[in-house]
């Protein structure tokens, strides 16, 4: 049999699979040319934290033998993907992403590489992230053991975070998937910048053990894909219930695609100043096109606005304060020093100050501000609006500043990023066009456990845009 | 015992809160170790002065978990 051609590379699950049942690739040879590709191609963008491609090939031959014998386990079966490294994988070093880290080896596999490696997927890599998952914050791209994740469209840009490396092998086709953390942004941010399809799950419905913690209330695991049908094959082979995780919502999720309610049923809630008003001038013509794709569904576009709430401080002090409790012992050592943001140094060391009177005072914010949010879903499916405001920015740029220019009036759902992580809502980013050469997205949100329905509009939005499938120059 | 509140005092109370938060302008990029610690516990300070501005009724209990 001829080594696969290049065309895999950028294939989805489906396609994989399906070449795979048909004996025209076997699972070895996907493991060791994804996991060459990414070997090669992952340290020019800062994306590669471990390789793990012989112990893929070693597992492929197992899957191989299991198809021969005509044991087919499911979609993913010979299908390989990278994990971020604050995934544990037993014998083997996660460092997430921090050089106090860097040694550091768990004897255990997290859940969620448990759990694909018993649907036949072959983990060939670790993937960079931001040192963390970001910890209370950071100020530069560069806070990373392994550099700053460069974006697969133009190496001057980031790749966003704190899950680079995961969004940057999917849009580089290095993976057909990987999986990635987000405690406020981390998934959708780096996805939206790189161009991939990804999925915020709900808290509580994939398991986080094995995977370093952040913020026990906030973090959560899901997938980057090539498209939204992706994802949600990724996702029911994820989620589930899991004793060893204490946030775990004891749910699993099936990916009913021949479910899906129709289009024209489906309300859908937005305001138009987020994608005029508060967008990036550069990203107002693809958010605008986004929008009447969107129309074009039949879905019905309703106008509104989140619940007026002070999101950001409230998901800052949670995580300040939860991050300084997890790596208390990291900040008493003084390792915490070999950091490589001043500013995550700083913030770690300043959340030990933060009185409980205050953290309890925004987790009862949350709680009326989630009450409120819910109150929206009681005539809308949807919350549409952009995954970022605009493009990636130029590496080196401070993150931590913002454009010079005055607030629009109306907030719209500008704060969903932290509002729908504060709820423990579900979210998928779905790229929908160009700023310049730098790719945006759009993100839909919904309801906690409402994830079938965020991936029956994003199908139907990628049958009709080819967004998703555009490869970034030169790794087509 | 229930502190009542209506839904427009809340919202107003709390768009005053936000509406300070966005006037704050960000502070230049500290030089150094001690000035970044100082700006952290600053930012800290500027944070929960907001979340002291929201007002709530007594038997609001904090998030710990999440139902469909």
């Amino acid at each position: 049999m001829a080594e696969p051609g290049s065309e895999i590379f950028f294939a989805g699950i489906a396609e994989l699979n399906a070449m795979l049942r048909a004996k025209q690739v076997t699972a070895v040879e996907l493991a060791r040319s994804f996991g060459r590709r990414l070997e090669s191609l992952g340290p020019g963008y800062n994306a590669l934290a471990l390789p793990l491609t012989e112990h893929a090939i070693r597992a492929a031959h197992a899957v191989d033998a299991e198809i021969k014998r005509g044991r087919l386990r499911g979609p993913l079966q010979g299908i390989p993907y990278g994990a971020k490294d604050l995934l544990s994988v037993a014998g083997q070093p996660t460092t997430w992403g921090a050089r106090p880290y860097a040694a550091q080896v768990f004897d255990y596999d997290a859940t969620v590489v448990s759990k694909l490696a018993h649907a036949g997927a072959l983990i060939i890599g670790k993937l960079a992230m931001v040192e963390l998952a970001g910890g209370p914050g950071y100020r530069y791209a560069s806070a990373s053991l392994t550099g700053p994740g460069l974006n697969p469209w133009d190496r001057d840009r980031w790749s966003g975070g704190s899950s680079s490396g995961s969004a940057i092998a999917v849009a580089s086709g290095l993976a057909p998937f990987a999986i990635g953390s987000e405690t406020s942004g981390s998934i959708l941010t780096p996805a939206a910048f790189c161009g991939v399809t990804a999925l915020r799950p709900t808290y509580g419905l994939v398991s986080r053990y094995g995977a370093m913690p952040l913020s026990w209330t906030l973090d959560k695991l899901g997938p980057f894909c090539r498209s939204a049908e992706d994802c949600g094959l990724v996702l029911e082979a994820i989620a589930g219930s899991d004793h060893q995780d204490p946030g775990s919502a004891g749910k699993s999720f099936y990916y009913v695609p021949q479910y899906a309610r129709k289009m024209s049923e489906l309300r859908v809630g937005f305001a138009a100043g987020d994608f005029t008003d508060w967008a990036d001038e550069s990203a107002r013509p693809a958010f605008q096109q986004a929008l009447e794709v969107m129309r074009g569904l039949g879905v019905q576009l309703v106008e509104t606005k989140l619940p007026d709430f002070p999101y950001g401080p409230m998901v800052g002090t949670i995580i300040s304060v939860d991050a300084a409790s997890v790596f208390e012992p990291l900040i008493a050592s003084g390792k915490v020093d070999e950091l490589a943001d001043q500013k995550q140094i700083a913030g770690l060391k300043a959340g030990l100050d933060i009185p409980a009177s205050v953290y309890l005072k925004a987790m009862r914010i949350r709680r009326l501000a989630t009450r409120e949010i819910f109150k929206l879903f009681s005539d809308l499916d949807v919350l549409l609006a952009p995954s970022r405001l605009g493009p990636a920015p130029a590496i080196g740029e401070p993150l931590d500043r913002h454009p010079d220019r005055p607030a629009p009036l109306n907030p719209g759902l500008t704060a969903l990023i932290a509002a729908g992580n504060l709820a423990g809502m579900p979210a998928l980013s779905l790229p929908c066009g160009f700023a310049g050469k730098l790719p945006v997205a759009i993100q839909l949100a919904g309801l906690p456990f409402s994830e079938n329905t965020l991936l029956a509009i994003g199908r139907e939005f990628q049958n009709r845009t080819d967004w998703h499938k555009r490869k970034p120059p030169g790794l087509g | 015992m229930k502190n009542k509140m209506t839904r427009r005092q809340l919202a107003g109370a709390i768009l005053t809160a936000t509406a300070t938060m966005a006037a704050q302008t960000a502070p230049a990029i500290p030089a150094n170790p001690a000035e970044e610690l100082e700006a952290a516990r600053g930012q800290n300070r500027r944070t929960s002065e907001t979340l002291a501005k929201v007002p709530l009724p007594m038997d609001t209990e904090p998030a710990f978990h999440f139902a469909a």
